[in-house]
């Protein structure tokens, strides 16, 4: 108990590094998150139009890769991006594009599937309606989703969810360097390991603190919007 | 009368080849309400889709010139399907839709207050109406309606149906009709379609 009022009393006297490593998680995961749903919804809606085997043949696939351990993408990204690896000349390990492209590979999957999904359970009615208009292409595309959005807001907040609050590419990629790729979650196991749990619970405070706050605010700009599931 | 005669020669429609109903041989002619007869399950709603190129045929072929989408071929569902947002997002996502004519259907179907309402809001009638505007927005060359009248109030009906037997009377419209009851329009000629099993 002692701990958490150690923890909370850290939390109102947080200094200015902690901010900083929360930056540099919030600038990561959303980087991370916005390129992740330029590519992923699209590629969801292309599948979803597939023939039905394909797409649900797809569906398995996405819905098993949404289960990736963090650490094992954060490991193979690694080997890919050392000195010796294939992708070594760009030279990327311990930098925030590292850490990018990891939470990129793990939001993907749950993106495209989700996306998949949502379009997929639109009734018949729907599609053919978009057909029958005429609408086709990119047209077609973006009436189609903007008809599964409260789906996709949703899908937007689990992928940010998993993202923001993984451990195991961000340590791996970006190495934990301070003042450059220190997140919370990277500093939370750092200050653990050094024996500071108050430190760390704090800093897991500021963590959790932040990921219900983006969960309330984008429910509540949605509920505005009349976007609700 | 000045849009496309289309001829209909051993015709038959169905799903992955499997045939649901035999279409007569015969024409349909624009200044004509074309009106699909049969019984729940004879087809009526597969034929009018494979008319809309929504499905294709199992025997004889669709006029190319039907293609889905304004200036081809429209099908309105007997129960519609509306899209998020207001009902004025519905009509202006029609390709190439024009605001004036957009205010024209809006107008000729009442709907002109609901301009503004979400699509979510309607009652059934309601709905109907938009989806009905929405296709005619489209000008279509080939107007197939499915059980367009279910959840017209008296009034809406009234209405509805002289927009119809003008649509029919200018005659740059195939206007096909599926029915289970009635449709009487008092000022047009009717062509009846029996489809066979």
């Amino acid at each position: 108990m002692s701990l958490l009022v150690d923890a909370l009393t850290l939390v109102a006297t947080l200094d200015g590094e902690v901010w900083q490593v929360t930056a540099v998680s919030l600038q990561v995961s959303f980087v991370a998150l916005a390129l992740a749903l330029a590519l992923a919804v699209p590629a969801g809606y292309a599948l979803a139009g597939a023939r039905s085997g394909v797409a649900q043949a797809a569906s398995g696939v996405l819905h098993a890769l949404a289960a990736l351990p963090t650490v094992v993408v954060g490991l193979t990204l690694y080997f890919a991006l050392s000195a010796s690896g294939p992708l070594g000349w760009m030279d990327l390990l311990y930098t925030k594009a590292a850490m990018v492209a990891g939470q990129t590979i793990l939001a993907f999957p749950i993106l495209a599937a989700l996306t998949l999904g949502a379009v997929r359970r639109l009734p018949p009615s729907a599609r053919e309606t978009v057909q029958t208009m005429g609408i086709r292409g990119v047209a077609r595309m973006r009436v189609v989703l903007n008809e599964v959005r409260p789906a996709l807001v949703s899908a937007a907040l689990i992928a940010f969810a998993r993202v923001f609050t993984e451990l195991g590419a961000a340590v791996i990629l970006g190495g934990n360097i301070r003042h450059h790729t220190r997140t919370l979650t990277t500093v939370i196991a750092l200050e653990h390991t050094r024996g500071d749990d108050a430190r760390a619970l704090a800093m897991g405070l500021v963590l959790l603190g932040i990921a219900l706050a983006v969960n309330a605010v984008v429910h509540g700009a949605a509920a505005l919007r009349g976007d609700g599931e | 009368m000045t849009g496309p005669t289309l001829a209909l020669r051993g015709f038959a429609v169905g799903h992955g080849g499997h045939v649901v109903a035999h279409v007569p041989d015969g024409d349909l002619v624009p200044g004509r309400l074309h009106l699909v007869r049969g019984a729940n399950g004879s087809g009526k709603t597969t034929f009018l889709k494979t008319l809309a190129g929504l499905l294709p045929p199992v025997a004889g072929r669709v006029d190319p010139r039907l293609a889905p989408g304004p200036g081809g071929a429209v099908y309105v569902h007997s129960t519609p399907y509306l899209m998020r947002g207001t009902v004025g997002r519905n009509l202006r996502i029609v390709p190439g839709a024009r605001p004036d004519v957009i205010d024209r259907w809006l107008t000729a179907l009442e709907l002109g207050a609901l301009a503004a309402a979400p699509a979510a809001t309607l009652s059934s009638g309601q709905r109907q109406r938009v989806a009905l505007a929405r296709a005619l927005v489209a000008a279509p060359r080939c107007l197939l309606l499915d059980e367009p009248e279910g959840g017209l109030d008296d009034a809406s009906l009234a209405r509805w149906r002289r927009v119809l037997t003008e649509l029919v009377q200018a005659g740059d419209t195939l206007v096909v009709l599926a029915a289970h009851g009635a449709t009487a329009l008092d000022q047009v000629p009717v062509t009846e379609i029996h489809l066979t099993p």
